[in-house]
């Protein structure tokens, strides 16, 4: 598993907090891993709640039509990324 | 007039509570067993898929385990059954998540708990999971909902001439509602019942409705402390009374209805 960074243990937590995921701690999110598919098997409700957590916790705001939103729920990592570049 | 009377049997029990995991467990409580040392966490039903048990609040997963459990008692396949499922409190911590959010300067409601806030979330886990297309109706009657479940559910099972589904549950009330709706037990029971022209052995329940001035429930005989919390604050316990029926030769038991209506309900082995 790659490293995290600190602000990449953060947003996972966000992730285990927000989508509830049972057994499961923040540290155990490959920050490189796919989140949805054959990933952590994340789906599209999961995708509406990461994004209302993102928006309450950062302010940044996620629309689904962008472009950027797809490549940023790939990872952790790119979403930690985007969620940084974006606040 | 003579009342009608409806009649079903009882094919198979599930419960759970904070101190026991099925009907067992529960008998036991009743029959006077010791309480348990250690309080269980909430149950976790495995016909539930992972991915939409993660996002089931404690409502839901103790119908759904109860539910479960039934079945299970009763040998038969949870897809052929009809179901009535009653919470007399409903969901509180997501009542009080959904009038918070709402009433705060971000109003964007997560689209899980708004989904799982409706009455009828716990009968929609069980028959998506269970895949039935049978028809799932989800009652609330605040304290009387036992006794509504009951009849609502016998007259299903005579007039259709179908086993049946119920499940009673309710989980504690969130704080800033304790006030008002004190209950802090957590409680979930299930029947399944079968018409009286079924072949097989069960308790066989008689219910009619009679008029009369009936508002309290019956006294439990049991003893235990906790049971009696429960009993006393937790709108779907009062079905406890029926539940120390089942062990019993035979018994009468008196459940206020509505104003001016009770539901009498006798208990055959």
């Amino acid at each position: 598993m790659a490293t995290h960074t600190e602000s990449e243990l953060k947003m996972a937590q966000l992730l285990v907090d927000a989508l509830n995921l049972e057994d499961m701690e923040a540290e155990e999110i490959d920050p490189e891993e796919l989140l949805f598919g054959d990933g952590l098997g994340l789906d599209s409700i999961d995708a509406l709640e990461i994004s209302l957590a993102i928006s309450k916790e950062y302010g940044v705001q996620i629309k689904a039509e962008d472009e950027g939103t797809r490549e940023a729920f790939k990872t952790l990592r790119s979403l930690t990324a985007f969620v940084e570049s974006n606040k | 007039m003579q009342a009608k009377e409806l009649k079903c049997k009882v094919a198979g029990v599930g419960a759970w509570g904070s101190y026991f995991e099925n009907w067992l467990a529960l008998r036991a409580l009743l029959d006077g067993a010791p309480l348990p040392e250690d309080k269980l966490k909430g149950p976790k039903p495995g016909i539930i898929p992972a991915n939409e048990r993660r996002r089931a609040p404690l409502p839901v997963r103790l119908a759904v385990e109860s539910s479960w459990q039934a079945t299970q008692d009763a040998d038969v396949e949870p897809n052929t059954l009809t179901c009535v499922f009653v919470s007399g409190l409903g969901d509180t911590d997501l009542t009080d998540y959904m009038c918070k959010t709402l009433a705060s300067e971000h109003k964007e409601l997560s689209p899980t708990k708004f989904h799982n806030s409706v009455h009828n979330a716990p009968a929609g886990y069980w028959t998506i999971s269970t895949g039935t297309m049978s028809a799932a109706n989800s009652v609330a009657g605040y304290q009387e909902s036992v006794s509504l479940t009951l009849l609502e559910a016998m007259i299903q099972c005579e007039t259709e001439q179908k086993p049946m589904l119920l499940t009673f549950y309710d989980a504690p009330v969130a704080e800033i509602l304790q006030p008002v709706l004190p209950n802090q037990e957590t409680f979930a029971f299930s029947l399944v019942v079968f018409p009286e022209s079924a072949e097989m052995n069960g308790t066989l329940l008689t219910a009619k409705v009679e008029q009369r001035e009936q508002t309290n429930w019956p006294v439990l005989n049991s003893s235990c402390d906790y049971l009696g919390k429960l009993y006393a604050e937790n709108p779907a316990a009062k079905v406890l009374c029926l539940a120390e029926s089942l062990s019993l030769p035979e018994s009468e038991i008196a459940m206020p209805l509505s104003v001016g209506t009770a539901l009498i309900l006798s208990c055959e082995n």
